[in-house]
């Protein structure tokens, strides 16, 4: 019984210690603009797919200026 | 040919889940408006979240800029089957905050727990010298918690969920957060012994 009593004090002392508090309306102003301000979801999938293009166009031309040294 | 209702997730009630799944379904799409209403409806929760687990504004404005910054750019990732949106973003909050503790200890800085009473500031209209010291005191018990029921007492407390949401954002049964909690009560009356006992001993 008297450890149900300290559970309910206890109880009662969080929930008027631990109140929501309101953050900074220009915090959530400046972010909320900055994000939806940002580049679309899908950009960092495209990035990859040109980034892959790159590197196997990359690698062609360094085969093909190899097989044109030795071929000198 | 029947209609198959989706089952609402224990604790959140349907209509609030269809609204969300429709706007995710529609950020997923590009709809940076649909996004912008997702962030409207938990950006205060989860800043809440993050400023009791670190007791610092500006550490909980940065770290809620990044939960967001991840969502909005995983939205497509998200899958809602059994998690709902909130409970995916207190789930990244709490990595980032975890992460956070971790890059804060291999700085060494100053403990949390000798920044509290100047971080935390609360505002009560019938603000005493007294009440303040009994916050400072919970919150610094509160502070020397394993983080996981630093989260489930911020989860109930500060964001007022049941014991099934937290479960869902804690990956446990309500079972296990009920016993958890009562855990976790026993453990900060200890702590708050601890704090109090110095005091006693002068």
């Amino acid at each position: 019984m008297n450890e149900e009593n300290s559970y309910l004090v206890m109880e009662n002392s969080l929930v008027s210690n631990l109140r929501p508090v309101q953050p900074n309306p220009d915090f959530i102003k400046n972010l909320g603009k900055r994000l939806l301000g940002s580049n679309n979801i899908s950009i960092e999938g495209r990035n990859n797919g040109l980034a892959f293009v790159l590197i196997s166009l990359g690698l062609f031309v360094g085969a093909l200026l190899v097989w044109l040294f030795r071929k000198h | 040919m029947g209609f198959n209702p989706i089952p609402p997730l224990k604790g959140f009630t349907l209509s609030e889940q269809l609204d969300d799944i429709q706007l995710i379904e529609d950020a997923g799409n590009g709809d940076n408006e649909a996004f912008g209403i997702l962030y409207e409806r938990y950006v205060r929760k989860i800043y809440n979240y993050i400023y009791y687990r670190t007791g610092n504004i500006n550490e909980a404005e940065d770290l809620t800029a990044k939960v967001f910054h991840r969502a909005f750019r995983h939205i497509e990732s998200y899958n809602q089957r059994g998690v709902p949106f909130s409970a995916w973003l207190y789930r990244i909050a709490h990595n980032l905050v975890a992460n956070w503790y971790r890059d804060r200890s291999r700085k060494k800085e100053v403990s949390l727990d000798d920044q509290l009473p100047s971080s935390f500031h609360f505002d009560f209209p019938e603000s005493s010298i007294e009440k303040s010291q009994e916050s400072e005191k919970m919150m610094k018990a509160i502070r020397r918690l394993p983080p996981e029921r630093q989260q489930l007492i911020i989860l109930k407390f500060v964001e007022g969920l049941s014991n099934s949401e937290i479960g869902l954002i804690m990956r446990k049964s309500e079972g296990a957060i009920k016993s958890l909690y009562h855990r976790t009560l026993e453990t900060l009356r200890k702590e708050i012994e601890k704090i109090d006992q110095p005091k006693k001993v002068k």
